[in-house]
């Protein structure tokens, strides 16, 4: 006779009160393949944890932005947002898809020269450019982004001994009904310190304004905070039109669409909040539109979405170390990757699949990573199958940004690997080893071994 | 190890429990309500594997890991009386 499984016994207890909006149902979808590749294959190929990213996504992702964006308004171009994720091969995915390279520090623009994007398509961003960036930009023709006054009188001085005449846009900080208001970077709109920089722009003879540029905000999901945006920077790009005779070529609307995972504390789901890419457009492109620009000299519209372009194309895969129990009863899961690794587990209630199939009991559980420190928490509650030691977990949505604020804290960094679009997995980042961690240290001779 | 669950506890087949001296109520998955009912009629953990082990497919190193993962949330909401 064929003996019965036995799933692990569960008593929970019943609280009295009505459901949220969003019902009682926990029951989380087993992620088993991504992109046809079995997880427990990939893992015993690459190890846990894993980062695993989709180059079929990304390209789907980005086309259905470019798409949407350009049947709305003529000129379009995307800059791919260094800082969420450059790892070359995702670089190079975007490159490939048209996007040009927007980067915030002078080591991502070398890494974006690396990656053989033409300097005129590099957008330089951010509040620290050395002297030697900012000459380096300048004669490269790339745009920089000028984010304070102090920069500002730099470039002109620096400008004194450049052969080519350094194309610029400000930055400018404004009012668009989100809190908290983003005015750290760049110059703002109501207080007319934007105005007052285009004037000592124009007045030096030295620069070449080309742009006018903004990022309103992270996670935005308020379209119409994209809107007022864009309604302020086309009225000042006519103004400046009108008061300087200076036509301005672009309008950079920067980033900061949201994306599908869900922040913590949020009452609903992303999935019930987060706008289209669709309804960003028509936010943004809109105000250009009616702005009253010569219709055969519209200004070129960037955008430097990166979040929701690669959120959806990463998944955290690893393995469950241990279940305990806590004092109080609370059940406790312990994985192979913890904050270090999922950098973003923060700000967001990441979503932890089960690879193979489970039941649909369910318990409260706190997740906690390996990290032999108190913050190293993924999830604080959340309802889980009944995962044991050894089983395989996948996190969704981890494309953006935990690549690039990841911490070498306690472990090391793990392989990252590439689904292509011909279904096989790349590896694009080899795993850290010890060797690789030490070869910046130096050790003084008398404290040689 | 000997295992005492409260007195008194109402359990229907359909795996609720109800604990009259405190007006609590709970659920238990299918193998929660075997174990409880077994641990309910018996405190031996010895025998208590003995007859799971005739219908599961159970190793003792996992039924001891389960029983003292089952038995500390019994503690915690007080459905298990006295531990020695």
């Amino acid at each position: 006779m064929n003996k019965k499984l036995f799933e692990p016994p569960v008593i929970k207890r019943m609280h009295t009160g009505m459901p949220g909006k969003n019902g009682t149902s926990g029951i989380i979808e087993p992620i088993s393949h991504i992109d046809n590749n079995s997880v427990s294959t990939l893992i015993s190929l690459f190890g846990s944890p894993l980062f695993v990213l989709s180059e079929k996504t990304i390209r789907e992702t980005c086309r259905k932005a470019v798409d949407t964006f350009q049947s709305r308004y003529p000129k379009v171009q995307f800059g791919w947002s260094y800082k969420t994720n450059y790892l070359d091969a995702v670089c190079q995915v975007f490159h490939q898809e048209g996007s040009w390279a927007e980067v915030v520090s002078g080591f991502e623009y070398d890494k974006a020269i690396r990656n053989g994007v033409d300097g005129r398509e590099i957008i330089f961003n951010g509040p620290d450019k050395s002297e030697e960036d900012l000459i380096k930009a300048a004669n490269n023709h790339s745009y920089i982004h000028i984010d304070h006054f102090d920069e500002l009188y730099t470039l002109i001085r620096l400008a004194e001994n450049i052969e080519v005449k350094p194309r610029v846009a400000i930055r400018i900080n404004m009012e668009t009904g989100l809190f908290p208001k983003w005015d750290r970077f760049g110059f703002n709109y109501e207080n007319g310190e934007a105005l007052e920089a285009v004037r000592k722009i124009l007045a030096s003879g030295k620069l070449d304004l080309v742009g006018l540029h903004t990022h309103i905000g992270t996670y935005v999901t308020s379209t119409s905070a994209y809107r007022i945006a864009a309604e302020k920077m086309a009225a000042f790009a006519m103004e400046i039109q009108g008061k300087f005779d200076k036509r301005i070529l672009y309008l950079d609307m920067g980033g900061g669409f949201a994306s599908l995972n869900t922040l913590k504390g949020a009452y609903h789901n992303a999935a019930d909040t987060t706008p289209g890419f669709d309804q960003y457009a028509e936010a943004i492109t809109g105000p250009l539109i009616r702005a009253g620009f010569d219709p055969d000299n519209m200004p070129l519209l960037i955008l430097e979405t990166g979040r929701a372009l690669i959120d959806d194309a990463g998944f955290l895969v690893g393995t469950v170390l241990a279940t305990k129990r806590l004092a109080d009863g609370r059940k406790a899961m312990i994985l192979d990757f913890g904050v270090n690794l999922l950098f973003t587990a923060f700000w967001y209630d990441h979503m932890i699949h089960p690879v193979r199939e489970m039941t649909g009991t369910t318990e409260d559980a706190v997740v906690y990573g390996p990290l032999c420190m108190n913050i190293d928490m993924i999830r604080d509650q959340m309802k889980l199958p009944l995962f044991q030691k050894d089983d395989h977990v996948v996190v969704s949505r981890t494309g953006a940004y935990n690549m690039t604020q990841w911490l070498q804290f306690i472990t090391l960094r793990p392989n990252v690997i590439m689904i292509g679009m011909d279904g096989k997995p790349n590896l694009i980042r080899k795993a850290e080893t010890l060797d690789s961690l030490v070869q910046n240290e130096i050790t003084p001779d008398h404290l040689l071994p | 190890m000997s295992i005492h669950i409260k007195s008194g506890l109402r359990i229907s087949d359909q795996g609720l429990v109800f604990d009259p001296s405190t007006g609590e109520s709970f659920t238990l998955n299918p193998t929660g309500l075997i174990l409880l009912r077994l641990m309910i009629g018996c405190n031996d953990e010895n025998e208590i594997f003995r007859i799971l082990n005739q219908d599961y497919e159970l190793s003792r190193l996992e039924f001891d890991r389960y029983l003292l993962d089952f038995l500390a949330v019994l503690k915690s909401m007080q459905i298990l009386e006295n531990e020695a």
